[in-house]
């Protein structure tokens, strides 16, 4: 079997929380619990959930920006982080962020051409004249025009700045991208183009995507894969169609069961398709009825097949 | 039919608003919103659906401005009235729901009292018959136990909490105007579903009519009966909730509603392109000339009568 692009194995991070009083017992909140996800190259693989059930940690981790507490990320089989693990000049280089909110993230002092050419001169691999010609080739490639270089990120749309975003994330080109929230805080019209324009990027670019979201209609047309987390833990994963035509854990369920959609609410024909079997006496876990303590060890319980590529938890 | 429709409680006619005396932000916008409908503006950031909902609040900021058209409510002129009588009317007879709680509640003040004072100031009540309210309406919006979160702050709940903490705010003196912007776009879908739910529950069983903005189709097919399209400070179409998606007039609604990636529309083997907006709406037609396309109200099914 090759040896996938990127492998989460089994991924754990704690953070610790102020104790309530000076001499009270230490808290913990486990915001990752033994996640382990593989990417493959030219994939696109999704992580949903809430806000707090760890997907966002998850992403973190990949791009080196938080240690973990347990586990490992390897990139061609080789760890990303602990002794012998490349820096971060060198990590940079294998995967970047696209952030949800590209104002944010942009230097508003410094116009968009110095921002995307300070990448190259940093890792020496440009400059003057070349480097120029290499961010107006970005440019164009992501949809906007070269003399938009000598402009500051106030000048763009939130569509143009997220386009910026993604140049600013490919100038060094990486094998991986990690989007996190790429299209939540756009208009509907711009999501499609920015989606589309992420879609033709993975194919031309060879590129490998890792996908933080919590719209399910975005996920469902981008993804090759999905992974569903809740309160830390993965509770369902496997090829898109898979889990998307047979959503089987109960917090899958509800999600799907959520999105709003419109012409389903009118017709009456709103409907969750309908789960796979799991075995007999076996229950799932956790148990989304109640919430689960986020800082009690979770109960015991594994991802089990239930689909040539689809898995779901079940308790131990 | 029409003659059969009641008296709008909400009458917006050829609103205009825009900065100095030119009409940039809005191009003439009118609609009218019957007693306990729901009507849901749809649009894209900056296509004026918010300062349409602030307008009629009265809470445009300066240097934005009205510059032109009527607001009618309940019969009367809310852009004539003194600044006193409009305050007197905001919160008790037209509320809004905003759609960050955080900004919107005060982050030192126990949300028991932040609702208490709508009893002390529009109905008189003192404080501690007041707070006793207040517990109530908290309960209404079927805040777990209500008793001991009057106590807490903002920071204490979780965003749903604080959005179902803004609705008991917003209908705590029944008003006959709900004005929703954006209510659930801050929340996890999962929430999503309960605060909207809710909050139409409570309109419904008050008689509340409700003004809903928002840029999600899906959540104003949720509530609403009747919807208006806007684009570039135009309504460019008004229509039957049930009927825009079947039959959209406008070619921008046509656009809008092709270009939403829904859930369950890839199919096995393909890539989930997208159709952009601008592939299906040309230039033309979101120009200064194209008339508002509107169709009749459709027959309206009178809930609770008899009961």
């Amino acid at each position: 079997m090759s040896v996938p692009l990127l492998e989460i194995r089994d991924l754990t991070v704690h953070f610790n929380l102020p104790r309530r009083t000076p001499l009270g017992p230490r808290r913990i909140l486990r915001a990752v619990e033994g996640v382990s996800l593989t990417l493959n190259e030219g994939e696109c693989l999704s992580i949903v959930g809430e806000s707090g059930c760890g997907k966002s940690t998850t992403a973190l981790t990949v791009m080196g920006l938080q240690e973990p507490t347990e586990g490992q990320v390897l990139y061609q089989g080789k760890p990303l982080n602990g002794p012998g693990a490349p820096g971060r000049k060198e990590r940079a280089r294998i995967a970047q962020m696209v952030f949800q909110d590209p104002y944010a993230s942009l230097n508003p002092r410094q116009t968009i051409g110095s921002t995307l050419m300070s990448q190259l001169k940093l890792h020496g691999l440009a400059s003057g004249s070349e480097a120029q010609d290499r961010v107006a080739a970005m440019l164009a490639r992501v949809g906007l025009q070269a003399d938009h270089a000598k402009r500051f990120p106030h000048e763009f749309s939130g569509g143009q700045r997220q386009r910026i975003g993604i140049a600013r994330a490919l100038m060094l080109n990486p094998r991986i991208l990690v989007l996190d929230e790429p299209v939540s805080a756009l208009d509907v019209s711009i999501q499609a183009q920015i989606i589309n324009l992420l879609m033709d990027l993975q194919e031309t670019l060879k590129l490998s995507y890792i996908m933080i979201s919590h719209d399910l209609s975005v996920v469902e047309h981008v993804s090759d894969r999905v992974a569903v987390m809740y309160y830390g833990r993965v509770v369902e994963e496997g090829d898109w169609h898979s889990v998307f035509s047979r959503p089987t854990h109960p917090y899958t369920r509800r999600l799907i069961g959520s999105v709003p959609d419109a012409e389903a609410i009118l017709t009456g024909a709103r409907g969750v398709p309908e789960g796979a079997a799991i075995p007999a006496g076996r229950s799932f876990s956790p148990d989304i009825s109640t919430r689960p303590d986020p800082s009690l060890p979770p109960e015991a319980s594994m991802l089990v097949p239930i689909g040539p590529d689809h898995r779901v938890r079940l308790a131990d | 039919m029409s003659d059969l429709l009641p008296d709008p409680i909400l009458s917006v006619r050829d609103l205009r608003l825009g900065i100095g005396s030119s009409h940039r932000i809005l191009h003439g916008v009118s609609f009218d919103i019957l007693p306990g409908e729901a009507y849901g503006l749809v649009g894209e950031s900056g296509s004026g659906k918010s300062v349409t909902g602030l307008a009629i609040m009265g809470l445009l900021k300066r240097p934005l401005t009205v510059t032109g058209g009527t607001i009618h409510f309940q019969g009367r002129d809310l852009l004539g009235m003194r600044p006193r009588e409009r305050r007197q009317l905001r919160g008790d007879r037209i509320a809004m729901v905003f759609q960050e709680p955080m900004t919107a509640l005060n982050p030192l003040v126990t949300i028991g009292r932040q609702i208490a004072e709508m009893f002390v100031i529009h109905r008189g009540m003192g404080w501690p018959e007041a707070r006793r309210k207040a517990v109530e309406a908290l309960e209404s919006v079927r805040v777990p136990a209500p008793e001991e979160r009057a106590r807490a702050y903002p920071h204490q709940l979780s965003g749903g909490m604080r959005q179902r903490v803004m609705i008991a705010i917003a209908l705590a003196c029944r008003p006959d105007l709900l004005i929703a912007d954006e209510p659930t776009t801050a929340l996890d879908v999962t929430v999503q579903a309960g605060v909207l739910e809710l909050m139409a529950d409570l309109c419904r069983a008050e008689g509340t009519a409700v003004l809903l903005v928002s840029h999600d189709l899906g959540v104003i097919a949720n509530m609403c009966q009747r919807v208006g399209v806007m684009d570039r400070g135009r309504l460019v179409e008004e229509q039957d909730t049930r009927n825009i998606f079947t039959n959209p007039l406008h070619p921008y609604t046509r656009g809008l509603l092709a270009s939403r990636p829904r859930l369950g529309s890839r199919e096995p083997g393909q890539r989930g392109r997208l159709t952009e907006l601008e592939e299906v709406v040309a230039a033309k037609d979101r120009g200064r000339d194209m008339p508002t396309l509107i169709t009749p109200r459709g027959p309206r099914l009178v809930e609770g009568a008899g009961a």
